[in-house]
């Protein structure tokens, strides 16, 4: 039976390749062993060794094509083989893309023509790579995108000891221990809880390979806390926190500077339809960010009870995957402990993130009353945003439209 | 502890529990007076008396039925059948009968029956005297299915399925009468649905029942000199199945081989199999092996007899497989 031959992430890091030369020509006896065609990678040339053998039935992607790991390049089988129905199901859109279906781990529809679709993680997962279902489990558990990994099972599928090795190289680049940090007398080592690791592992992965650059502004609030006042006097029974108003004061700022709402996805950028909010919640050993969906299109009322029920949930440690993945945009608020302005990291797949430092009481000078220094309430907002996504003057003018509406709510509407 | 044979520990069980309970008989071909086709009723006629150890005419369908009957009107019986094979025409009485009654009279009647005699390959039976026949069985709701694989299950799960008011098949095997084992002095009994880990392993699960039981054991001590640490479970009880002890060494080891000496199709084995797969889908590393015999009438010829069912050489080569061994 014909056999589809697929780029390989010949690198720990390969997403893509390029084949330089092929060794055979279609037609040509190839065995297992043999070196099937030189691949650029990443890093540098290497050779493709092919584990199948059979004649080279089809040269699928010709040289010099660059394609993503997981992309079927050639088709290998017997002599005079009918490998029609291969073909058909190679042109078939899901052959391409790995059929996505809504699971708890992908709640997001993200419609991609490409052959590695973005995972929750930020990771690529090839198309039709084989795996048993324990390696896919401990490789999603650590964050391993199997694109880096090689297999070693039969047809190449990932098993265990695949993902383990995987997984051993690259906790010894994470975690090698300096000689600096051998523990001393009256020192205490507290192993990793799974979700240390998680966050370790994402936030090293987002600050080494994402760009990030920062924008500073101050914002007046008076007119903010004043609303918000008002409202909670009214409605002492579903007060609204300071974060569903930021909440929903940034989607209407995303909505005029959609470049904000956007994902990396190496060969695209994906810009989402929804405007998914996530906000930052400290629990006891560390932190996760559950999500308001579609932020656009509700209401401050409707954002602050969600995330009043989300944040109740997360404290508990009960939120499920699809209530804490896939942000578009995320807020981090340490105001509450007296911070007065700070820079956060982004939370892939996102694009940028808001940190929010406290409410302070200033002098400010007062231009309309002729310079006159008044006592306002203000806080610092500081952005961060992923450059290959966001340039520096899209992040400027989606900073003066959160200002503008945080200094006057009532621009929401306009 | 005493070492006993597997056909003694048989005979202990239905004498303690005939003199605990003088409402128990026993009926069947050559029980009574040939004390058994295989002695399992050694001495039982002498001691209990032609009243409740019954010889019968070669009549499957009728002794059963004439069982089943007694079980309803207050006794409680044990039917041996010579032989599985000949279990074939009692079947209308086992599946419609025994295994309804009770349902059908919403409760009225209590079966308290058990069904036993050898089932499966002994040798150089050929075809119609060589038949596994465990899958017909325990298909079949309202029925429990024993089969225990040692000396000391073999005495405690007959205790049981004599105390128990349903009817219960055991299986016993014409080649395991002679295994021995060790067989504690005092009364005990085996509860019915509780599986036995003989061997604890990090590895590879194996699950089996049974005869094929001393294969596995002995393929698991084979695998330990390749350092593949196995598991050996032994379900001891088909129907109800003890699906948790199997679920959990699964997510433990990872990787799980199934032997069965019945025919592969709607098999223990396979349904075992679908089992692992939907509840430990996220657990296996390689996908669920089973060995089953070949799926063909017995052959009568010797080396054919042999190569139809499970071995130890087949049993190692799932191991390796599925633990992605080199040499496998």
């Amino acid at each position: 039976m014909a056999e589809i031959i697929r780029m390989l992430a010949l690198s720990p890091t390969m997403e893509k390749g390029t084949i330089q030369k092929w060794r055979f020509t279609q037609g040509d006896a190839v065995k297992s062993g043999d070196i099937l065609c030189d691949v650029e990678t990443d890093k540098t040339t290497m050779e493709y060794e092919t584990i199948a053998s059979g004649a080279l039935l089809r040269i699928l992607i010709q040289a010099g094509t660059p394609v993503t790991v997981g992309t079927p390049i050639a088709i290998v089988g017997k002599n005079d083989e009918d490998i029609t129905p291969l073909l058909n199901q190679l042109h078939s859109p899901a052959a391409v893309v790995e059929p996505q279906q809504p699971t708890a781990a992908a709640p997001r529809a993200i419609s991609t023509p490409a052959a590695a679709v973005l995972s929750p993680s930020g990771h690529e997962e090839p198309a039709h790579q084989k795996s048993s279902p324990l390696a896919r489990r401990i490789a999603r558990q650590h964050h391993l995108s199997l694109a880096s990994i090689q297999g070693t099972g039969p047809g190449g599928r990932i098993i265990l000891r695949d993902v383990e090795a995987a997984y051993k190289s690259q906790s010894t680049r994470l975690k090698a221990p300096s000689p600096a940090l051998t523990p001393m007398t009256g020192d205490t080592v507290v192993p990793l809880s799974m979700m240390r690791e998680t966050i370790a592992a994402r936030l090293t992965a987002a600050v080494t390979s994402i760009p990030h650059f920062y924008l500073k502004g101050t914002v007046v609030v008076d007119g903010l806390i004043a609303t918000r006042t008002a409202y909670n006097n009214e409605h002492p029974e579903a007060r609204l926190s300071l974060n569903a108003f930021l909440l929903k004061i940034a989607a209407e700022a995303i909505k005029k500077n959609p470049k904000i709402n956007t994902s990396w996805n190496t060969d695209s950028i994906i810009h989402h339809g929804s405007i998914d909010i996530g906000l930052a919640v400290a629990l006891d050993d560390g932190l996760i960010t559950p999500v308001i969906r579609d932020c656009g299109r509700k209401s401050i009322s409707q954002i602050s009870d969600e995330l009043t029920s989300l944040i109740a949930k997360a404290r508990t440690m009960e939120l499920k995957p699809e209530e804490y993945n896939g942000a578009t945009f995320t807020i981090s608020n340490l105001g509450s402990f007296g911070t007065e302005e700070f820079t956060a990291i982004i939370n892939p797949p996102a694009s940028a993130i808001l940190a929010v430092g406290s409410v302070q009481r200033v002098p400010l000078l007062d231009k309309e009353e002729n310079d006159t220094l008044t006592v306002h309430s203000i806080m610092k907002l500081t952005l961060t945003s992923d450059h290959r996504t966001i340039d520096g003057a899209d992040a400027a003018r989606f900073m003066r439209d959160l200002k503008r509406m945080v200094e006057n709510p009532l621009f929401i509407l306009m | 502890m005493a070492l006993l044979t597997f056909r003694d520990a048989l005979n202990q069980a239905l004498d303690e529990e005939m003199e605990r309970d003088p409402a128990i008989i026993i009926i069947g071909e050559e029980v009574a007076q040939y004390n058994g086709a295989y002695k399992v009723t050694k001495g039982l006629l002498d001691k209990y008396g032609p009243s409740r150890v019954i010889d019968t005419p070669i009549t499957e369908e009728g002794f059963t039925g004439v069982g089943i009957g007694a079980a309803m009107a207050g006794m409680r019986v044990i039917v041996e059948w010579m032989t599985f094979n000949f279990s074939i025409q009692a079947l209308d009485q086992v599946l419609n009968n025994a295994a309804k009654m009770r349902y059908m009279s919403g409760g009225q009647f209590t079966l308290p029956i058990v069904f036993r005699g050898p089932n499966g390959p002994a040798e150089y039976l050929s075809s119609q005297h060589s038949q596994a026949l465990q899958s017909m069985f325990a298909h079949i709701p309202g029925l429990k299915v024993v089969a225990p694989s040692t000396p000391h299950d073999a005495k405690g799960l007959l205790k049981s399925a004599i105390r128990d008011d349903n009817p219960v098949v055991f299986l016993e095997a014409e080649l395991m009468y002679n295994w021995t084992g060790e067989v504690p002095e005092q009364q005990y009994v085996v509860p019915i649905g509780t599986a036995a880990i003989r061997q604890e392993g990090t590895d590879v699960t194996i699950v089996s029942f049974s005869k094929p039981m001393k294969l596995a054991m002995e393929a698991a001590a084979e695998l330990a000199k390749e350092d593949i640490s196995a598991e050996v479970i032994d379900l001891r009880s088909l129907r109800p199945l003890d699906e948790t002890t199997v679920f959990e060494s699964v997510r433990k080891t990872n990787r799980c081989v199934i032997i069965d000496e019945a025919w592969p199709v709607a098999s223990i084995g396979t349904h075992i199999g679908c089992r692992v797969s939907q509840e430990c889908f996220d657990f296996l590393d390689a996908p669920v092996e089973v060995i089953n015999s070949q799926d063909v009438p017995m052959p009568y010829n010797h080396g054919l007899e042999l190569a139809a069912q499970p071995s130890v050489a087949a049993i190692i080569a799932a191991v390796r497989r599925c633990s992605y061994a080199t040499n496998g």
